[in-house]
C-alpha cells in the first residue's frame, strides 16, 4: 500500500481528456517528485488527491482509502497539501498556521496544549519563530512560502504535498525550501512535491514521477537511465548531472541540432 | 475591547432614552428604571422610547454583523446586505406578504427572511457560476436592488396602504416600533448572533482562498451557503421592523476591522456592538437634531454610508482595500 495511489484514473476538463487510465504509486516514508512540462496535468494530480475535482472513472486513495469515501476533515487529517500561491489573507504568521490546526479542533473548540505545541513545533521547523507576530503583508514572497509550509507542518499529517513550493522564489530560498522539504522527511512523513525545477526537483527526490501529456513517462531514483530519458523526452532538452567541487546538479542543456 | 463597547453601548442606550422631542429626561429614565416615574414618563417611554431604542440596537446589531458576514464569506469588502441586494429583496417580500396577509402575526418577519435568503442565493449562484469579480458582484447586487425597488414602488403604487410608513420603510425608519413587532424578529436576530460568534475560524479558514480552504477539510461552498443564509435571517429580521437601513454593514465591519485587526472571530464579537452604537447614535440624532420633526435614521446612515462607499471603491481601483486588489 503506498501512500498515495491513483488507480486507472480517467479525468479531463470540459470535452478533452487529461488522463486516460492513469495509475501511479506514491511510496510511504520517501520524497516523490512530480516533474513534467506546463499542461501535463501534474497540478491537477494534485488536485484529485485532495478531492478538489473528481475523476470520471479510477480510484484516488490516500494511506489505502478511497478519498471519494474520506469525511472532507478526515481527508484534511491524512493528507496536508500546500496549494499553489494565493494572495495573502490579511493576518499574522501565528494566525495563518493556527488555521492548520483546522482539521483537527474544528470551528468551536480552543487550542489544546498539544495543538499549542504543534504550532510552535511548525513554526520552529519552518524557519518563521521569530516572524510569529508579524503580518503575512509585510513579508517577502519567500518568507510567506515559508509560513504556508509552516501551516501545513501544523497540520501534522502523515503525508504532505506540496504543488510548486518554490514558484517565485529567489536560489538562496529554493535551497531553503529543499533543506526544509527533507526535514520534513526526516521527521517520518511522505513528501509529494510538484516542482517544476529540474534541479531542486532531481536533487531533493528519493522518486521523481515524469509527467507527459497526462501519462507516466517514467518512474524511478533520479539516476535511472529511463528517467533521464524521460525528462530528455518530454521537456525536448539535454540533461546533465554535473560534479564540482562544490557540489552535484542537474542542468538541462538545449537539444543538439 | 468588548468591554468598553459595552459600557459605550450602555451610554448610548441610555442616551437614546433619555433624549428626544418631548420632556422626559435623564432623570424620568432612571426614575421609570427604579418604578418611580409619572405616568407620562411611563407612557412615553415604554410605548415610544424603549422599543425605539430597542430596535435600534436589534437591528444595528444584526445588519453589522450580516455585512461582516457577507464581506468575508464572498472575500468582498465592498459586500453588505444592502449593496447586495439583500435588505431590498427583503423589503420586497414585506411588502408583497404586506398586501396578501396585512394582519397575520409574523408575516413581516417571515416575508423579510425568504425574501432575503431569496436575494442571498441569487448572490451566491453569481458569485459560484460566473465566477465574479468582486466589482461584478457588487453591480450585479446593484442591478438586483434596482429590480426590488421598482418592485416595492409598483407595490406601493397599486396599493398605497399596503404598509403604514411606508416611505419610512423605504429609506430604513424606526419611528413608531412596537414591543410586540420586535419581538419574532428580536428572538432571531438573538439566536442569528449567537451562531455568527461562533463562525470565525470557518471564516479564517474562508480567507485562505477556496483551494486553501479545501486542503483544511473546510467544505467552502457549502458553507458559504450556510453562512449567507445567516446574514440574510439577520437582516431579514432587521429589514421587517426597521424598513431599509442602509450601510451600517459595509461600513461597521470596516471601522470593526481598523481597530481590532482582521481576525474574523474579533471581528464578528464586535461589529454588533458598534453596528448597535452608530444605528443608536444616527436614531437619537436624526430624531433630535431638527425636533420635534424628525428625519429617518436611513437618511442619516445613508450621508455617513454613501460617501464611504465611494471612498472604498476608489481604495479598491488601487489595490488598496484590505491590502488585497
Amino acid at each position: 500500500m503506498g501512500a498515495l495511489e491513483f488507480d486507472n484514473v480517467v479525468f479531463g476538463y470540459g470535452g478533452s481528456r487529461l488522463f486516460d487510465g492513469f495509475s501511479a504509486l506514491f511510496p510511504t516514508g520517501s520524497i516523490s517528485c512530480i516533474v513534467g512540462p506546463n499542461g501535463c496535468g501534474k497540478s491537477t494530480l494534485a488536485k484529485l488527491a485532495m478531492g478538489l475535482v473528481k475523476p470520471t472513472s479510477g480510484r484516488v486513495r490516500i494511506a489505502g482509502r478511497d478519498v471519494s469515501s474520506l469525511a472532507a476533515r478526515e481527508r484534511a487529517r491524512l493528507l496536508g497539501v500546500l496549494v499553489q500561491q494565493q494572495e495573502a489573507p490579511m493576518m499574522t504568521v501565528r494566525e495563518l498556521v493556527v488555521c492548520g490546526r483546522f482539521p483537527c479542533c474544528g470551528s468551536f473548540s480552543r487550542l489544546s496544549r498539544e495543538d499549542e505545541e504543534r504550532i510552535d513545533e511548525a513554526l520552529l521547523l519552518a524557519g518563521v519563530s521569530e516572524l510569529r507576530d508579524r503580518s503575512l503583508q509585510s513579508l517577502s514572497g519567500g518568507q510567506r512560502q515559508r509560513v504556508r509550509m509552516a501551516m501545513v507542518l501544523a497540520q501534522d499529517t502523515p503525508i504532505v504535498l506540496f504543488d510548486e513550493p518554490t514558484s517565485f522564489m529567489d536560489v538562496a530560498a529554493c535551497f531553503d525550501m529543499v533543506r526544509l522539504i527533507r526535514q520534513v522527511r526526516q521527521r517520518g512523513k511522505t513528501v509529494i512535491a510538484v516542482i517544476h525545477d529540474l534541479n531542486l526537483a532531481l536533487s531533493v527526490a528519493d522518486q521523481v514521477f515524469v509527467m507527459e501529456r497526462g501519462r507516466l513517462a517514467a518512474q524511478g531514483e533520479p539516476t535511472d537511465g529511463c528517467v533521464r530519458a524521460a525528462i530528455e523526452q518530454s521537456f525536448g532538452v539535454r540533461l546533465e548531472h554535473v560534479q564540482t567541487g562544490c557540489g552535484t546538479a542537474w542542468v538541462p542543456f538545449e537539444p543538439r541540432e | 475591547m468588548l468591554l468598553v463597547l459595552l459600557l459605550a453601548l450602555a451610554g448610548v442606550v441610555f442616551a437614546g432614552l433619555a433624549l428626544g422631542s418631548s420632556s422626559i429626561g435623564a432623570s424620568d429614565v432612571v426614575a421609570y428604571a427604579t418604578g418611580n416615574a409619572s405616568d407620562m414618563a411611563v407612557n412615553v417611554l415604554a410605548n415610544v422610547r424603549v422599543p425605539r431604542v430597542l430596535g435600534g440596537v436589534l437591528a444595528g446589531a444584526a445588519l453589522a454583523e450580516a455585512g461582516a458576514l457577507i464581506q468575508a464569506t464572498l472575500n468582498n469588502p465592498l459586500a453588505s446586505s444592502n449593496i447586495i441586494g439583500v435588505n431590498a429583496g427583503s423589503g420586497l417580500f414585506v411588502l408583497l406578504f404586506a398586501c396578501v396577509a396585512p394582519h397575520a402575526l409574523g408575516v413581516s418577519a417571515a416575508g423579510a427572511f425568504l425574501g432575503a435568503l431569496a436575494s442571498a442565493l441569487l448572490v451566491f449562484f453569481v458569485s459560484l457560476y460566473a465566477g465574479a469579480s468582486r466589482l461584478t458582484i457588487v453591480l450585479a447586487g446593484m442591478a438586483l436592488t434596482s429590480i426590488f425597488t421598482a418592485g416595492m414602488n409598483a407595490i406601493l403604487i397599486f396599493n398605497p396602504d399596503a404598509y403604514v410608513n411606508s416611505s419610512g420603510f423605504l429609506v430604513g425608519s424606526l419611528s413608531g416600533v412596537t414591543a410586540s413587532e420586535l419581538v419574532i424578529p428580536g428572538c432571531a436576530i438573538c439566536v442569528g448572533l449567537l451562531v455568527a460568534a461562533g463562525q470565525g475560524t470557518r471564516l479564517n479558514i474562508l480567507s485562505l482562498g477556496d483551494e486553501g480552504a479545501h486542503a483544511l477539510g473546510l467544505n467552502v461552498q457549502r458553507t458559504r451557503l450556510i453562512l449567507l443564509s445567516l446574514a440574510a435571517l439577520l437582516a431579514g429580521a432587521a429589514v421587517s421592523f426597521a424598513g431599509l437601513i442602509g450601510f451600517v454593514g459595509l461600513v461597521v465591519p470596516h471601522i470593526v476591522r481598523f481597530f481590532a485587526g482582521h481576525d474574523n472571530r474579533r471581528v464578528l464579537l464586535l461589529s454588533p456592538v458598534v453596528g448597535a452604537i452608530v444605528v443608536c447614535v444616527c436614531d437619537t440624532v436624526a430624531r433630535t437634531l431638527f425636533a420635534p420633526f424628525e428625519i429617518p435614521v436611513g437618511i442619516c446612515m445613508a450621508l455617513i454610508g454613501g460617501p464611504f462607499f465611494i471612498y472604498l471603491i476608489l481604495r479598491s481601483r488601487k489595490g488598496e482595500v484590505d491590502g488585497r486588489s
